[in-house]
């Protein structure tokens, strides 16, 4: 395959995914005074990481214990079927299982991304650097779905690329099982379907043509099989099929527009007031999601930018809670991100120390109980 | 295409179909359906040991430990916030466990305010005890107020369990209250509640 990955390639991302391990290993050290590399990684292990935990161990049946009516049923099967699987075998804790399979997904990530930038090596290094050791590079040390997410987007991207719609339906199917945006997925399949169609003829018969094409129909009819697996079996084990998204009652989250979601975020904090709070935070990653969407859009990306317009639509309807981690968990806009910061030199030059700042500072957060990335 | 294959992608689109519908077509419990599907209620009653420590006053903030209130709040608490824990929905319950050799008459006590928009002026909830109402509290503005009333010693159990059950009159929508989207219904904003012997 043109611009795959070569063994120096990988060789390199697994030396930053060792020189990641080993820059947290120190913040971790200096920041709580505590040597002990299992307290590390068991401090990784916050909030969503139980759930996940929980998940791995059997979903819950009955009514919740708690107070507010949460449940594990919100989270999706994929990935704590993979860690947990990881952890039998193994004989590994939860949290090991979790940090390993997600540092994992973070090698594999960056290594199947390479024929995404073709030439572009500055673009490719830079997105690598920024997955493993930027500022979202924590998602790849957590036993969140988010590595798996990234994963799976990335290979979907290189199908789409290779207009293999059938492999591409098979990763959707995946996603879809990892996270309910990855139902979405089969969107991309579709507008890349009609966009490749479009270069060659742009008459309608052409466009009729794709409803024709046996490939991209069975595509389509996969992508949502994760899903569709994941609600027949909360059907069958719980009674409600569509648990995962009741359950969101439990914390609070209310489906509304996305637009009025953001606009009664906004209006907490900057610049409508002197102060920054998370929701601040949150609102401008989406802001930020929503640039580069557009970035998406002149650059002709249509399949990519509509899977994150709709996933970051879909994420904003439930609250704004969360939204900096899904931003960052939507792979396309960091392959775009890489390739504007990647097309100035100095640019490129600044992004590396910021980036690996930024990551650090992410990290040092993570552990000291700061919420923005939960 | 061919009609095979039409026919192929025809079945796996009405299977997925016919999976979706099961999938969404719920058996589940009254309670269940209530509280997450139609949103009817914010009571999902729960197993709690009762554990209590007569005379104590639970603080509901979210600053405060939570186990203690854990431990007797059945259902219709929100979330705890700064402040307190908004009751939610027209009913909540509460459970202390003080054990057999308890005999004495009781002061059940609950500080809180009411939620009150330009509609509704006043909260009031209906308190009983043990399955019998033993009077009403009353929040009549929406400032915090400390509201209690005597349970007096025949009515509890023989095990020493005292279940108090508060129905609200009215609730008011979250989304009025905190200028955001939350199809909740609100009622009072509990501060502390406190069970004591009575003086």
């Amino acid at each position: 395959m043109k611009y795959a990955a070569s063994r120096s390639t990988w060789l390199l991302l697994a030396a930053m995914v060792v020189l990641a391990t080993t820059l947290r290993y120190v913040v971790f050290a200096i920041a709580t005074q505590q040597l002990d590399p299992a307290a590390l990684v068991g401090q990784l292990c916050r909030w969503d990481c139980g759930w996940y935990r929980n998940v791995a161990e059997g979903y819950q049946q009955g009514l919740p214990s708690n107070r507010t009516g949460t449940a594990d049923w919100a989270f999706f099967p994929l990935y704590p079927m993979i860690a947990g699987t990881l952890s039998r075998v193994s004989g590994l804790s939860w949290p090991l299982a979790g940090y390993l399979a997600s540092n994992i997904c973070g090698l594999v990530a960056a290594g199947i991304a390479r024929p995404l930038f073709d030439s572009n090596r500055h673009a490719y290094w830079l997105f690598s650097f920024g997955l493993l050791l930027g500022p979202f590079s924590l998602l790849f040390s957590l036993a969140y779905s988010e590595s798996l997410f990234i994963l799976l987007t990335l290979a979907g991207m290189v199908a789409l690329r290779r207009s293999s719609f059938v492999s591409a339906g098979v990763v959707g199917a995946m996603l879809s099982a990892t996270r309910v945006t990855g139902v979405l997925f089969g969107l991309a399949i579709a507008v890349q379907a009609l966009a490749d169609r479009l270069v060659v003829d742009r008459s309608w018969r052409s466009v009729a043509s794709v409803l024709t094409d046996t490939r991209l129909l069975l595509a389509l009819g996969m992508a949502p099989l994760g899903l569709i697996a994941y609600a027949v079996f909360l059907r069958f084990w719980m009674g409600d099929g569509l648990a995962f998204m009741h359950v969101q009652i439990g914390w609070n989250r209310e489906f509304d527009n996305p637009l009025v979601q953001l606009w009664n975020g906004a209006q907490e904090g900057f610049p409508f007031h002197l102060r920054w709070t998370e929701q601040t935070s949150f609102v401008w990653a989406a802001l930020g999601g929503f640039v580069l969407i557009a970035v998406l859009v002149a650059k002709k990306r249509y399949a990519e930018a509509v899977f994150c317009l709709a996933a970051l639509c879909i994420s904003l309807s439930a609250g704004l809670a969360s939204t900096l981690r899904f931003v960052a968990g939507l792979a396309p806009l960091g392959v775009v991100l890489a390739e504007v910061l990647a097309s100035r030199r100095w640019l490129t030059y600044v992004a590396y120390p910021v980036g690996l700042a930024l990551g650090l500072l992410g990290f040092a957060g993570w552990i000291t109980g700061n919420h923005v990335m939960v | 295409m061919s009609a095979r294959s039409f026919a192929l992608v025809v079945l796996m689109a009405l299977g997925e179909a016919g999976l979706l519908a099961f999938a969404a077509s719920a058996d589940v419990s009254p309670q269940y359906r209530a509280y997450y599907i139609d949103r009817t209620t914010g009571c999902l009653p729960r197993q709690v040991s009762g554990e209590y420590v007569l005379g104590t006053r639970l603080l509901l903030a979210e600053d405060q430990p939570q186990r203690a209130f854990d431990n007797i709040g059945i259902c219709g608490f929100a979330h705890s916030e700064p402040g307190g824990a908004w009751l939610r929905g027209p009913e909540a319950r509460l459970r202390f466990a003080l054990g057999p050799a308890s005999v004495a008459d009781l002061v059940f006590e609950m500080e809180a305010r009411g939620a009150i928009d330009r509609t509704l002026k006043r909260q009031q909830a209906s308190v009983s005890v043990n399955g019998t109402v033993v009077g009403m509290f009353d929040y009549p503005d929406g400032e915090f107020r400390t509201q209690m009333l005597t349970i007096p010693a025949r009515m509890l159990e023989s095990g020493g369990l005292v279940d108090i059950d508060l129905t609200m009159i009215d609730t008011r929508p979250a989304d009025t209250l905190k200028g955001k989207s939350d199809s909740r219904r609100f009622s009072l904003f509990v501060k502390s509640v406190r069970l004591a012997p009575l003086q």
